[in-house]
């Protein structure tokens, strides 16, 4: 079979950049399971209900920040986050643990990645 | 001088310039004041100078509401009153608390925290504590069960701490502490075993002629005076008022209704939470440990009034380090009344747990129980009554009701525990799980006993919204006062006797001030 110039050149740059991307997402794949392995907290894991609450928008954010700033500085900003609502309310409560909203959402992923 | 109703001639009148019904803190208090002036004196003590069982039996009423309060319990008929089974645990009200707050009916004193500053600094001289402990946030470095009082004190805290100091035995006991001062006294005669039956008005219905006296031995006297103070308790005052009613069909001072109601104590409610820690920081320190304060946690006022909920104390504990856990459920000790003085010690009940947490792993766990200790709202349906049946004086029995813990107390506890968690939060050392006790409701039960009696007599600007003014004397009658925590308007979290002493203090000064 004879394949054009232009179908090779093509081919290439898709298969290059298909591994790429297979490359980058496994590396965050395994920089959230880095990140839930190592996170740390005082509530158990069993606590952790298998909620309703939608955690795919919040793990779309946290995927992007560990791509663009890293498992420490994620963690960080994350910690933050979760201070911040703890200072202007924003709880709820999960079987009983007094959570922040991001908390929740935090240890959920974590029930799913861990 | 010390004299004994069986020693006073038969339905003899005795006549004194000020007549002081009751000899515990309130009544010795508002005494202490007037010891050696011009004024003739009588202090009359229902029991002994030691509690004596058959006199403690004119302590027995009944209840008729859906929660329990133990009428005979940390109740002493005797010198020194209560105070010869009080823990001791002092600390003065904030001055928030004398407010008229939107969301406490009833609520605000005629009278502000200034008016009370200086008592408080004499009451606490009289039971050797020190007064400006109270404010010293030195004590906020302190640390107890890992968690650091210090990391709170900020200005931006949803927290703030009070502080609670321990008077000692030897102080506290103020029968025995001023023994000394009363009995050699010559103005001031105190009659043992001389329980007022009936308060007798005179044809108007504006002055106290008499008090009607007697004893267990059918001995009987009467006690003429200028000024009659009341200062027998908050469950005695209001009962002797309703049970007085010759002249006035509902008793004296009752023209509103006031005399009984809105009736408060100060529930615990255990099983609130457990707290968890983040770090590893675990138990005080048995040599930081002073032994004459605690400290307890709450939110800060601002939080409180943004909130709109009641006054409470946050307490966190082990309860794996009591040795008895009963220790803590302390009126059920004050039941059995021949192991009272062996048995119960704050101080060293409080000791004994320090200890057991101090350096023992098996103690020293990550996470701790809390518990809310609560002010309770004025209500009118919090109610002392009397009872149909009498007791062996004739006098009719106290008939309680006390209702179920209302909605704001709860709003309270859910409220306060999640303001903590918050906090632990934002500082990042610790989280809140509520007990599934609290989350079925359970917890809400007052459990028995409860040993603060507050507010059935209460101070108000206004003759139609309570019993007696800011100089605690009986709206419509010329010469009748009324001393002890019955007058409080609120009840506030803290333990009541230091208040109780500080009040009488400046009634007894008021009463001094005025031409008798």
């Amino acid at each position: 079979m004879r394949v054009s110039r232009r179908t090779f050149i093509l081919s290439g740059l898709l298969s290059v950049s298909g591994l790429l991307y297979w490359k980058a997402h496994t590396v965050v794949a395994d920089d959230i399971e880095s990140l839930f392995s190592n996170y740390e907290s005082t509530i158990p894991i069993e606590d952790v209900l298998n909620t309703n609450i939608q955690i795919s928008l919040f793990e779309e954010k946290l995927l992007s920040m560990l791509a663009s700033l890293g498992v420490v500085k994620t963690i960080s900003v994350v910690d933050q986050m979760i201070e911040d609502e703890y200072q202007l309310g924003r709880i709820q409560l999960m079987n009983g643990w007094i959570v922040s909203e991001t908390e929740s959402k935090v240890l959920t992923l974590r029930k799913k990645y861990v | 001088m010390f004299k004994d109703l069986k020693d006073i001639s038969s339905e003899s009148t005795l006549t004194y310039d000020v007549c002081i019904v009751g000899t515990g803190p309130a009544g010795i208090s508002v005494a202490k004041q007037l010891l050696d002036t011009d004024h003739r004196i009588v202090m009359l003590e229902s029991g002994g100078v030691l509690p004596e069982p058959e006199y403690q039996q004119l302590n027995k009423g009944e209840n008729s509401g859906p929660s329990f309060l133990s009428l005979d319990a940390s109740r002493l008929r005797c010198f020194g009153g209560a105070s010869k089974l009080w823990a001791g645990v002092c600390s003065p009200f904030k001055s928030d608390e004398f407010d008229k707050k939107s969301f406490i009916p009833l609520s605000g004193w005629p009278i502000s925290l200034d008016d009370l500053k200086s008592y408080y600094k004499q009451a606490a001289k009289m039971l050797g504590i020190t007064y400006q402990k109270f404010y010293n946030k030195d004590y906020f470095n302190d640390t107890f069960n890992g968690i650091s009082f210090k990391e709170f004190d900020r200005d931006d805290s949803f927290l703030s701490g009070s502080i609670f100091q321990v008077s000692n035995v030897k102080n506290r006991d103020l029968g025995e502490k001023y023994k000394k001062d009363f009995e050699p006294s010559l103005n001031t005669d105190i009659i043992f075993h001389s329980t007022v039956t009936k308060l007798n008005l005179n044809s108007s219905g504006k002055d106290i002629q008499s008090v009607s006296i007697a004893d267990l031995n059918g001995n009987k006297a009467t006690i003429k005076a200028k000024i009659f103070v009341l200062a027998c308790g908050a469950l005695e005052n209001p009962r002797i008022l309703l049970a007085s009613n010759d002249h006035y069909k509902n008793g004296i001072g009752n023209n509103s209704g006031f005399v009984g109601s809105c009736f408060m104590s100060h529930p615990g409610i255990s099983n609130v939470g457990e707290v968890h820690k983040t770090s590893s920081e675990q138990c005080i320190s048995k040599d930081k440990y002073t032994n004459d304060y605690v400290v307890s946690f709450e939110m800060s006022p601002h939080e409180r009034s943004k909130q709109k909920v009641l006054r409470h104390s946050l307490s966190v504990s082990q309860y794996m380090g009591l040795a008895n856990r009963s220790t803590y459920t302390s009126g059920r000790i004050f039941s059995d009344f021949s192991k009272l003085y062996k048995n119960f010690n704050f101080s060293s009940s409080v000791k004994k747990v320090v200890c057991k947490l101090d350096g023992e792993d098996r103690y020293a766990s990550s996470h701790l129980d809390l518990g809310v200790g609560l002010e309770q709202p004025p209500r009118l349906s919090n109610k002392l009554m009397l009872h149909t049946t009498r007791d062996v004086l004739g006098v009719p029995k106290i008939n309680m009701y006390w209702d179920d813990i209302s909605e704001i107390e709860k709003e309270t506890v859910i409220k306060s525990v999640k303001t903590m968690a918050r906090e632990l939060g934002v500082l990042n050392i610790g989280r809140i799980r509520f007990k599934n006790e609290l989350l079925a409701g359970e917890s809400y039960k007052i459990n028995d006993p409860v040993n603060h009696h507050i507010g059935t007599t209460r101070m108000s600007d206004s003759s139609k919204a309570g019993v007696v003014d800011k100089n605690c004397k009986v709206f419509g009658i010329s010469n009748l006062y009324i001393a002890g925590s019955s007058v409080f308007t609120t009840s506030s979290v803290v333990n009541p006797t230091y208040t109780i002493i500080a009040m009488s203090l400046r009634l007894g000064d008021y009463l001094k001030s005025r031409r008798i």
